[in-house]
């Protein structure tokens, strides 16, 4: 065969993995550090101890809840569809409905559980490809300057001042009532933030003298901008993006509330508060608990961007 | 005899409790330092001197660090030192049978007088013509004059005040959004609102009367004021005293401003001239104008009279109202400030005290800084890497002038850097420190032609030398001290320099050396110290 | 006039970097409409040559234009007037490529440790940066990236293949293999993902150990015996293509384990042990750090340094380490240093000669020992008076300078020292001083000094003389 086999080369898993540990040493310390200083913080752990829990609850759903939803394929969309018990409508809190239920008798406690999922999908789908067009932009417009980044900035400040309430009603008008659309409009309407942070970190850090040091080794300009100066102006967007979790989910739900996003009887937060009004003399826990979800969540979110915040400022280490 | 000794360290140990350990700083630092002296106080990176600093203002950042025992005298009388000697000695003695020998606090010092301590106060308050020796010996036994004991609002009534300090950099440690004539004002405003309360209670009076007699002026530059005055005339047809003035005039730059009333210099920075108290701009506040003025006077009398006045502080806390508690002490503030830029030999210190500290270069910032620093006549200065960010012909200046101030005003100056050419220069007593205690302490003579620890021996060694004649020894090998800076988590046990020492015994891996003088004035703190022969010529 | 690069007849040795009059006008935007309104004079009208194996060094202090020149040199900037020549070439215009290139012989150590070094990279990285950079990509990127589209064709095809297979059961049932379809399958869309990677270069795989790609080989080998088996040709095709593929990656292993070795032979040069390869920067020393800095700057086995104020952060002692360190580099590898500092006790022990730079031009160049024994220069003298001797006898008058080097937007007319100098007389607020030759390669650019030696005279236009 044409395949060589070098001298020395280990191959034996055990001292593999010895080796990695230790060129690894340092990271590994600074990884401890950090769990270290996030576990000093006392509010980021809780924060971090209420998101694990919203995951949990929506990984878990369907084992916790009491009444499950069909899935059904409408207009390319898998939807929910919960059935209709007569004669267990408006049931107040109890034992067997923690949370009492609703209009159409479903249990609520269960649809709020499911409520988690939907929600973390929506924050998912959002936060992620916006902080990740976003940084690129940024990076890209801090990086060139010029009229590239005047173009890039100006784009952006054109898209913040879209408000995402009028931009998803236009959206909902345009291609129809579901939650991916909402999701497009919060994406276009949630990137901007990223580029202005991004450029201004990478302003910054494109002065430092090691950029000018890669640049006088002979760095191209694709391998300064992604090895030197993308890795150092991160941290901020983590920041950012574990904060703007809690706010696309809070977005989202208010989107809902206003009918926007998921068609109606969706286990969604801001659906389902919706719908309460509509009924808050009579059962008032309809709005109060997935309200109190949101709360928990964004609150969660929150607490655990502020701990990312103090871990990863390289001033506050040490 | 010798000056009077403004500050005495004794013992000072302070300890870093941080994530990956215990950071031993300083451990157990003596130093003493007289009126009128520069001390300097060299080391390299990490072996503790700013930390000596910030110890002895207590500006230790608190978590992680901690003053863990010691003593810091300031300003401490004769006598009471004498009568602090003969019970420090008993103390001692208790102590260390309880087994505390080394960075004793004033706390346990008291605690194992108390007998004594109990005795002077029982005797103090009833005897009345010997009071005065029973109340110095109950300072002694207290340990009255130590910093470390003293509480936080006396301390903040010491800093600034009678010890300053300044930074190395001058941008950082001054505030962005205030001028410089503001920022030095505001140590004023902290420290002698006394003087100032006098002060504005003058300006006051000068500006009532010049209302009074309806002095009205114009803020006019002296090119204006010139040709105002001759009104197309020449100067030959001008009166006597108006041709004084005129004269008066023409020393002055054509750019800066005068008051058209007195036509004496009036700087942009106040809104009445400071001669004749003429309002030089226009008042919003015209009709009220008079009766402001009398409010304000009655404030700044009770202010005057009592610091923690309840109008002046009701007035204070009303936000609108606040201007006129502030506004003037401010304005006095920054009349004095430009007395003080001025003795720093800053040109035009008019213009810059209304200049932001971005605007100034670094030699401008930190002769600002050192302005800041001795408007309230300070006993010590604290200079902590001064020059170390400056040119060399910027640093020679800001020397100078610290040369100067210090001759004028008998301050104590105690420099700290890890540059051993400005200690040569300026300082009279060097102290070498290496990992947290010193090692070697003596005038600069001693400590740079006779010296006796090997670090310091090394040291001196390691400096690529100017002189012209020491031209064969230009791109030679230069001696360099084996070794690196021990890390303070673990320091070596006994002397900590002994790893590195060409001369190190056996003893010197388990016995702290001790600092003793080994000739009168020069203090070594070693098993084996450089005999005077092998010193470098 | 001046003769660049070109060495001259009487002079052996080899002029390797050069700068013919050169300057640096930095515009000065402002306004609504970005309008030039100035400029800041960093650079001026400046003349320097390097000879092999000399250690020049360029003193002065901040606003003098010393690290604007340094980064001239090194064409970090684009000058706005002069030239600068590289070993007899002239790079001033030539593209930023070809630049590059010459990057290899011209390296520039930084002056802050602190903030010189990426403090998200470990050392390894730090110093294999510029091994990595210049690389010779040539041919093997070419075909690897053949290959990548290729694989990943194949892999398409193998995947598509795969799912359809896995429909199919009914053929597999007898021939018990649908499991390692399934794995198959899978095994497929992993290749593919590290196909991807290997095509932004290969450095995704080059940290492979040695079992890793003995795993991806022997799966890849399994996958093509099944396609044989299953009679999936075009399976064959796409996994004959990965081996040849993994075949290349392991030259391109090979090398990064060469560079890898390469950075551990440079590290022990300037003192570092192999043990720091994995570390950060942040865990070492200012020393260290500039150590690292150094190791950096040998990597490629350049000719010439550029050191730009490489101790004045350090420590006494550290400084002496690695003022050590650098005389035994040059001894031993022919460096040839070009240093930039405003200390001149480091001056005068470690170089030839010293060229004195003030607001962007230079005062005075000659051999050190000269300069030091004769300054003709009244700023080198205030300079010399002005640095402080570690020695307590001689406090002697210094000479101090009053006001502040000059704002290099509004330089003053004539010669730029005039408004602090003490020999000032009326010419030199009127002209500019060229420089004069005081003999033996020494010159300096004062009309006071110069009319005193007899070398100029008021009414004369100062005659330009050749530079060095």
């Amino acid at each position: 065969m044409v395949v060589e086999v070098e001298e020395g080369t280990v191959v034996s898993l055990k001292s593999s993995w010895r080796r990695f540990l230790q060129d690894h040493a340092s990271r590994i310390s600074e990884l401890k550090y950090s769990l270290f200083l996030f576990r000093k913080n006392r509010l980021a752990v809780l924060g971090l101890g209420l998101i694990l829990g919203v995951i949990a609850i929506a990984l878990l759903a369907p084992y916790l809840a009491i009444d499950h939803p069909d899935l059904a394929v409408i207009n390319g969309e898998i939807q929910q569809r919960w059935g209709i018990y007569a004669g267990q409508e408006f049931l107040p809190p109890s034992l067997g409905h923690p949370f009492g239920t609703d209009n159409f008798g479903v249990d609520w406690y269960s649809k709020v559980l499911y409520g988690a999922g939907v929600s973390l999908q929506v924050g998912l789908l959002v936060v992620i490809p916006a902080s990740l067009l976003g940084s690129l932009l940024g990076l890209l417009a801090g990086f060139r300057g010029g009229i590239v980044e005047e173009i890039i900035m100006r784009i952006a400040d054109i898209f913040l001042s879209i408000p995402s309430l009028i931009l998803a009603i236009a959206i909902t008008a345009v291609l129809g009532r579901s939650l991916v659309h909402v999701t497009y409009a919060l994406i276009i309407t949630w990137w901007p933030w990223y580029t202005r942070l991004v450029r201004g970190q990478v302003l910054t850090i494109k002065e430092r003298q090691f950029v000018e040091s890669a640049k006088s080794v002979g760095a191209s300009p694709s391998r300064l901008m992604l090895r030197h100066i993308m890795p150092n102006s991160i941290s901020p967007v983590i920041v950012q993006a574990s904060m703007d979790f809690g706010y696309v989910i809070l977005t989202a739900a208010g989107l809902g509330f206003l009918g926007l996003g998921a068609p109606p009887g969706t286990a969604e937060w801001g659906v389902m508060i919706s719908e309460g009004i509509n009924y808050l003399f009579q059962a008032p826990w309809m709005s109060a608990f997935p309200g109190l979800a949101i709360v928990l969540a964004v609150l969660g979110f929150n607490l655990i961007g502020d701990g990312l915040r103090d871990i990863l400022d390289p001033r506050l280490r040490r | 005899m010798a000056a009077p000794v403004v500050l005495r360290i004794e013992g000072l140990k302070t300890y870093f409790h941080t994530y990956e350990g215990t950071v031993r700083a300083l451990e157990g630092i003596d130093l003493e330092i007289r009126a009128g002296e520069t001390v300097g106080l060299v080391g390299e990176t990490g072996c503790g001197k700013s930390v000596t600093a910030l110890s002895v203002l207590r500006l230790v950042p608190s978590p992680p660090g901690k003053i863990e025992g010691g003593r810091v005298f300031l300003e401490e009388p004769e006598a009471v030192a004498a009568f602090r000697n003969q019970y420090d000695a008993i103390a001692f003695e208790r102590l260390r049978q309880k087994g505390v020998t080394e960075s004793i606090t004033s706390a346990q010092v008291e605690e194992a007088l108390e007998p004594e301590v109990r005795e002077l106060r029982a005797k103090l308050a009833t005897a009345k013509s010997k009071g005065d020796e029973f109340r110095l010996r109950l300072e002694a036994a207290t340990s009255a004059y130590d910093l470390l004991r003293k509480p936080i609002e006396e301390m903040r009534a010491i800093r600034g005040n009678k010890i300053s300090m300044i930074f190395q950099e001058p941008m950082t440690a001054m505030n962005p959004v205030f001028t410089v004539g503001e920022q030095i004002a505001e140590t004023l405003i902290l420290h002698r609102k006394a003087d100032l309360c006098r002060d504005v209670l003058k300006a006051i009076e000068l500006q009532l009367n010049a209302k009074a007699k309806r002095v009205r002026g114009k803020r006019v530059t002296v090119r204006e004021a010139k040709s105002r005055m001759l009104s197309g005339r020449s100067r030959n047809v001008l009166t006597q005293s108006e041709g004084e003035t005129y004269d008066g005039l023409t020393g002055l730059n054509e750019e800066d401003h005068v008051c058209t009333a007195c036509y004496r210099p009036a700087p942009p920075l106040w809104d009445y001239c400071p001669s004749c108290g003429a309002r030089l701009t226009f008042d919003v506040w015209a009709p009220f104008r008079g009766s402001i003025t009398t409010v304000e006077r009655k404030l700044y009398s009770r202010m005057l009279a009592d610091k923690e006045d309840q109008l002046v502080d009701f007035v204070d806390s009303v936000w609108i109202l606040r201007r006129l508690v502030r506004r003037r002490l401010r304005d006095e503030g920054v009349r004095r400030a430009v007395e003080m830029l001025r003795e720093v030999k800053i040109p035009d210190p008019e213009r810059l005290a209304a200049r932001y500290p971005f605007e100034l270069s670094g030699g401008m910032r930190q002769r600002a800084m050192i302005a800041m620093m001795m408007a309230c006549n300070p006993r010590i200065l604290i200079a902590d890497e001064p020059t170390t960010a400056l040119d060399v012909t910027v640093e020679a200046q800001i020397l100078k002038i610290m040369r100067e101030l210090k001759e004028k005003t008998n301050m104590a100056i105690l420099l700290i850097t890890h540059d051993l050419g400005v200690v040569a220069e300026v300082c009279d007593k060097v102290g070498v420190m290496y990992a947290g205690a010193i090692a070697e302490f003596g005038t600069a003579d001693q400590v740079f032609r006779r010296m006796m620890h090997p670090y310091t021996h090394g040291l001196m060694q390691s400096i690529p030398r100017f002189m012209a004649g020491a031209s064969q020894d230009r791109k030679k090998d230069l001696y360099i001290i084996q070794g690196t800076v021990p890390n303070l988590l673990h320091p070596p046990a006994g002397c900590r320099f002994h790893p590195r020492c060409p001369r190190a015994l056996e003893k010197c891996k388990e016995v702290v050396p001790i600092l003793t003088a080994l000739e009168p004035g020069h203090l070594v703190a070693c098993h084996n110290p450089v005999p005077v022969s092998e010193a470098i010529p | 006039m001046t003769n660049g690069g070109r060495a001259q007849a009487d002079e052996p040795e080899e002029v390797l970097l050069a700068a013919e009059d050169v300057a640096m006008h930095f515009p000065v935007r402002g306004g609504l409409l970005r309008t030039v309104q100035g400029h800041v004079m960093a650079v001026d009208g400046v003349s320097l040559q390097v000879r092999r194996g000399e250690t020049v060094a360029v003193v002065g202090e901040s606003g003098s234009g010393k690290t604007t020149l340094a980064r001239l040199l090194l064409r970090l900037l684009d000058p706005s007037g002069g030239k600068v020549f590289f070993m007899g070439r002239d790079i001033t215009t030539q593209r930023l490529r070809v630049v590059r290139e010459e990057r290899r012989h011209l390296q520039m150590v930084f002056q802050d440790p602190m903030s010189s070094l990426d403090p998200r990279m470990t050392i390894k990285n730090i110093v294999a940066e510029p091994l990595v950079v210049h690389e010779d990509r040539g041919r093997p990127g070419r075909t690897i990236a053949v290959l990548a589209i290729l694989f990943v064709l194949g892999g398409l095809a193998s995947v598509g293949l795969g799912g359809l297979l896995l429909l199919d059961s009914a053929v597999l049932g007898p021939m018990g293999l649908s499991p390692s379809v399934d794995a198959a399958g899978m095994a497929s869309v992993a290749l593919l993902v590290l196909g991807v990677l290997g095509v932004a270069g290969g450095r995704g795989l080059w940290r492979l150990q040695g079992w890793a790609w003995w795993f991806l080989a022997g799966v890849t080998v399994a996958q093509l015996v099944e396609w044989a088996l299953l009679g999936v040709w075009i399976g064959v095709g796409a996994t004959a293509f990965l081996l040849g593929y993994l075949v290349l990656v392991r030259k391109r292993l090979r090398s990064g384990e060469e560079i890898t070795r390469r950075v551990v032979a440079l590290l022990e040069l300037v003192g570092l042990k192999k043990e720091h390869l994995n570390r950060f920067p942040h865990e070492f020393s200012g020393g260290q750090r500039q150590r690292i800095n150094i190791a950096r700057a040998l990597a490629l086995n350049p000719d010439v340094i550029i050191l730009d104020e490489p101790t004045s952060a350090l420590d006494v002692s550290v400084q002496a380490q690695i003022l050590n360190l650098l005389t035994e580099l040059q001894d031993r590898l022919g460096l040839t240093y070009l240093f930039i500092t405003h200390d001149l006790s480091v001056v005068y022990h470690i170089a030839d000669r010293v060229s004195v730079m003030y607001a962007g031009k230079i005062v005075e160049l000659g051999d050190t020992e000269e300069i030091f024994r004769e300054p003709l220069h009244p700023y080198t003298k205030a300079l010399i008076s002005a640095a402080p001797v570690a020695d307590p006898r001689m406090k002697s008058e210094r000479i101090v300078l009053e006001g502040e080097v000059p704002s290099p937007t509004h330089p003053p007319s004539g010669c730029r020292f005039h408004p602090r100098c003490w020999l000032a007389f009326d010419p030199c607020s009127k002209l500019e001083p060229e420089l004069f030759d005081a003999g033996n390669g020494h010159r300096f650019a004062c009309f006071a000094t110069a009319r005193d030696r007899g070398l100029w005279t008021s009414g004369t236009r100062s005659t330009p003389s050749t530079e060095q």
